[in-house]
């Protein structure tokens, strides 16, 4: 008798305890899933409708402050960049620095994997201009590495894009660096 | 044989059940967030704006480079991956919480592509879509549309998928044959699929092969987080299994792989140390349920080992010492649900909401990092232990990323006003600027240089037309010719004898001078035309160029009133919808914190039905064991008298 006792108690409680919770959560999931089905619906048609609107101020800026009549955009890109561990790099038009950008390694994968960076995004009037870029990093030895590369370019009427590519020379074992006209 | 009996209705149906057999009903897991699949690591970029797109993917900035991929196509700049733009931006909609938006452009790629490849992978996105919607039954069929073998990432996971639509249409069978293959897979998917391939067997009731899948998982050699997470949890899940299956020892083997400080340590210290128990391994029982009981009592693990300490020293039939833990147990019990009614008041007043927009003023977008570090408060103390629910995870993203709006708009507000600033400068500066800039207009006449340079040509070509070539020669050279011309004049018109030495020496000289420098301009004839008629082809290609820039200037000019209007007009609708979106994402916003304070505290509801219960079950085994100590103590006396 004595045992039997115990075997009820110790079986009622815990049976009693998934009732109470399985119904409780039923109960709460019907409403809880209708307001979050209409809520996510919401949040759904807002993020897509920013986007939108996002993708309107974008263009709106740069026709305000970067017209394609005088807008130079310059690019860096990297092909394999096994033989240069990249840092930083500057920029000078015209002797003047427009762009010193420092690398963070989630940049450096990124442009690893075949991300294209936007390095300068200005204004240049119509002619020819001076781009010098310097590379700065680590060569293949490991060792404090900086090279420079320069192009004279003609800014035209429409907008100019260039892009500063970093590669491998297997032949030479030495990183390369390119400057490329778009 | 009663206290045994007691005790194994304690392992097998009491509390031990209800804390890890929670864990037993688990759905599938995946290796992955939802993002974008590696192949669209691209070998080549034919369109700098497309890699400018990647570059923020590959840095899991979703909105910026949807927003990026958005203008480019706009501005028709990346010509050259039309077909993978639109798949990533499908990928990057999915992503990004736009399951509905990512369902509508994969359909419309599979409506323009013909490319297997690409049709391939829209079906596959389309079906992920569509599954994430819980719309299974199209899920199911778009799925099956896809043609890419299990060896390849995004066949591992189609098979994935599959597997749990066909677990949630109740047919385990179905779901298990779709990972059988499981060895074949992509090697990132390899042991999440054999770990669901156990869940499937435990599902269709084959619990011994569930049990020798997971410790297929438990015994791999796994390396990363993610993969020694997965094994974490395979031991956990197998330990549950074998002591279920009464195979204690087993039991504590797997619970004893299980790393101390990750997620699920505390239900394997609980099943360790009830496994002890179930080998009368009493003292290190008490080791690990102490241990445990360190922790934060708020987990159920944790409050569950308060009674087994109890229950262990009951069964080592120390009643007295286990009389004494139920009781401060029981208190312990009645302090949680005081704590969890204060941690409801504090949520329902809105203390939930302040501190979340606290945590994302300090951390942005790296809040889920820092969740776990969160001051301790009312409001916030059962927060961390929420994570683990999905809907609680995709509410808070939610919210997050209507704070991310809020901050956006705000920003582009900011924005219009200044750009309505600059444009009505520049307004100003043209306006200031125009009669000028018209007078030096009307002043220049390209004519002129065009006639200019005519006579030049002209010049040019009779130069060449000269048999002497002596058109061609330098200012300096013309000199030197005039000065022999002057000698030999000189010479002619000398008094002395024309025969004289002297005379015909400087005839001589004066000629070979002359003859020399003849000479040298003919020499360099060809080249210098060359360079003549190369500076005739720049004169004409600036005089062109200035008469363009020129039709440029005049219609820019023309056309610049009407842009300054235009832009003005832009900036003006641009802010209102600006305003009218802040009002409706501000709105959302407090429906979405409303919402959230609804979950955690209807989870706080179950967590303080839980500790009401675990403190009636503990003054119900406490009166037992004052009815098991007066029996102790009854028999005591008389061996004693005996």
């Amino acid at each position: 008798m004595n045992s039997f006792i115990k075997h009820k108690f110790l079986r009622s409680v815990p049976m009693l305890w998934l009732v109470v919770v399985l119904t409780t959560a039923q109960s709460f999931a019907a409403n809880d899933q209708s307001t979050a089905q209409t809520l996510d619906s919401d949040v759904q048609q807002l993020k897509e409708e920013l986007i939108s609107l996002n993708r309107d101020l974008f263009l709106l800026e740069e026709e305000l402050l970067f017209p394609s009549s005088t807008q130079v955009a310059i690019f860096v890109s990297m092909n394999v960049g096994e033989l240069f561990a990249l840092d930083s790099i500057k920029i000078e038009l015209d002797g003047k620095e427009v762009a010193n950008y420092l690398y963070t390694e989630r940049e450096i994968s990124a442009l690893h994997r075949g991300g294209v960076h936007k390095i300068f995004i200005g204004n240049q009037k119509a002619g020819d201009h001076e781009l010098v870029a310097f590379f700065i990093g680590k060569g293949p030895s490991g060792r404090d590495y900086k090279r420079g590369t320069e192009l004279t370019f003609e800014k035209e009427l429409g907008p100019k894009y260039l892009e500063l590519k970093i590669d491998d020379s297997l032949v030479k074992r030495q990183p390369e660096f390119v400057v490329r006209e778009w | 044989m009663t206290k045994h009996l007691i005790r194994r209705c304690y392992l097998k149906r009491g509390v031990v059940s209800l804390v890890l057999g929670a864990l037993l009903v688990s759905v599938g897991i995946s290796h992955a967030e939802s993002v974008p699949d590696k192949q669209y690591q691209l070998k080549s970029i034919d369109d700098l704006h497309y890699g400018e797109v990647l570059f923020d993917f590959y840095q899991d900035r979703l909105f910026s480079s949807i927003v990026k991929l958005n203008v480019a196509q706009a501005q028709k700049t990346i010509p050259h991956h039309r077909e993978d733009g639109q798949l990533l931006k499908g990928g990057l909609s999915l992503a990004y919480g736009m399951q509905n938006r990512a369902e509508q452009i994969f359909t419309e790629l599979l409506n323009e592509s013909e490319d297997p490849n690409m049709r391939n992978r829209a079906w596959f996105y389309l079906g992920k879509a569509q599954y994430q919607r819980a719309s299974f039954t199209q899920a199911q069929n778009a799925l099956e549309q896809v043609d890419i073998p299990e060896t390849e990432s995004l066949g591992s996971e189609k098979n994935y998928l599959l597997s749990q639509l066909a677990l949630i249409k109740g047919e385990p069978a179905l779901a298990a044959d779709y990972l059988k293959g499981w060895e074949n897979f992509d090697s990132d998917w390899q042991y999440f699929a054999l770990y669901n391939l156990g869940v499937a067997q435990t599902h269709g009731q084959k619990k011994s092969d569930a049990i020798k899948t997971f410790e297929k998982v438990a015994a791999a050699r796994l390396t990363g987080e993610l993969n020694v997470a997965l094994r974490d949890r395979a031991n956990l899940t197998a330990g549950i299994y074998a002591l279920k299956a009464e195979s204690s020892k087993k039991a504590a083997d797997f619970f004893r792989q299980v790393r101390l400080h990750q997620a699920g340590s505390s239900k394997a210290l609980l099943g360790l140390g009830w496994a002890l128990s179930d080998q009368k391994k009493y003292e290190r029982a008490l080791v690990t349920f102490e241990a445990l009981s360190q922790r934060d009592f708020s987990h159920p693990a944790v409050q569950e080992s308060y009674i087994a300490i109890a229950r262990t020293y009951a069964s080592m039939g120390q009643y007295g010492v286990a009389i004494n833990i139920y009781q401060q147990s029981v208190n312990r019990f009645r302090q949680e649900s005081g704590a969890l009614d204060d941690a409801k008041a504090a949520i329902l007043g809105g203390g939930l909401t302040a501190v979340l927009l606290d945590l994302e003023l300090k951390t942005g977008s790296d809040w889920f990092s820092m969740v776990n570090e969160l001051p301790e408060g009312a409001a916030t103390h059962y927060l961390p232990t929420l994570l683990a629910q999905t809907n609680f995870v995709e509410a808070l993203k939610n919210y997050y990323d209507l704070l991310f709006m809020a901050q956006n708009l705000s920003y582009w507000s900011e924005n219009m006003s200044a750009f309505g600033d600059m444009l009505a400068t520049r307004k100003a500066r043209f306006e200031n600027s125009a009669p000028a800039i018209e007078k030096k207009l009307r002043q220049f006449d390209l004519s002129v240089l065009s006639s200019r340079r005519n006579t030049l040509a002209l010049r040019f070509d009779t130069v060449l037309g000269d048999t002497d070539g002596l058109g061609l020669a330098s200012a300096k050279e013309r000199a030197d010719i005039n000065q022999l011309d002057k000698i030999a004049q000189r010479l002619e018109q000398l008094d002395a004898d024309a025969s004289s030495p002297e005379v015909q020496a400087l005839n001589a000289k004066q000629q070979f001078l002359n003859g020399v420098m003849q000479w040298e301009i003919s020499k360099q004839h060809v080249q210098r035309a060359w360079v003549i008629k190369k500076s005739l082809k720049q004169i004409n290609k600036e005089i062109d160029k200035a008469a363009e820039q020129s039709k440029t200037l005049r219609q820019a000019r023309g056309h610049a009133v009407e842009k300054f209007s235009g832009f003005n007009q832009r900036i003006i609708n641009n802010a209102d919808l600006i305003a009218q979106m802040q009002k409706r994402v501000n709105a959302v916003t407090k429906r979405q914190a409303a919402y959230i304070s609804a979950l955690v505290v209807d989870e706080l509801n179950k967590k303080q039905l839980r500790v009401q219960q675990y403190a009636q079950h503990t003054q119900l085994a406490l009166a037992k064991t004052y009815h098991l100590l007066g029996e102790q103590q009854d028999a005591a006396p008389k061996k004693v008298s005996q």
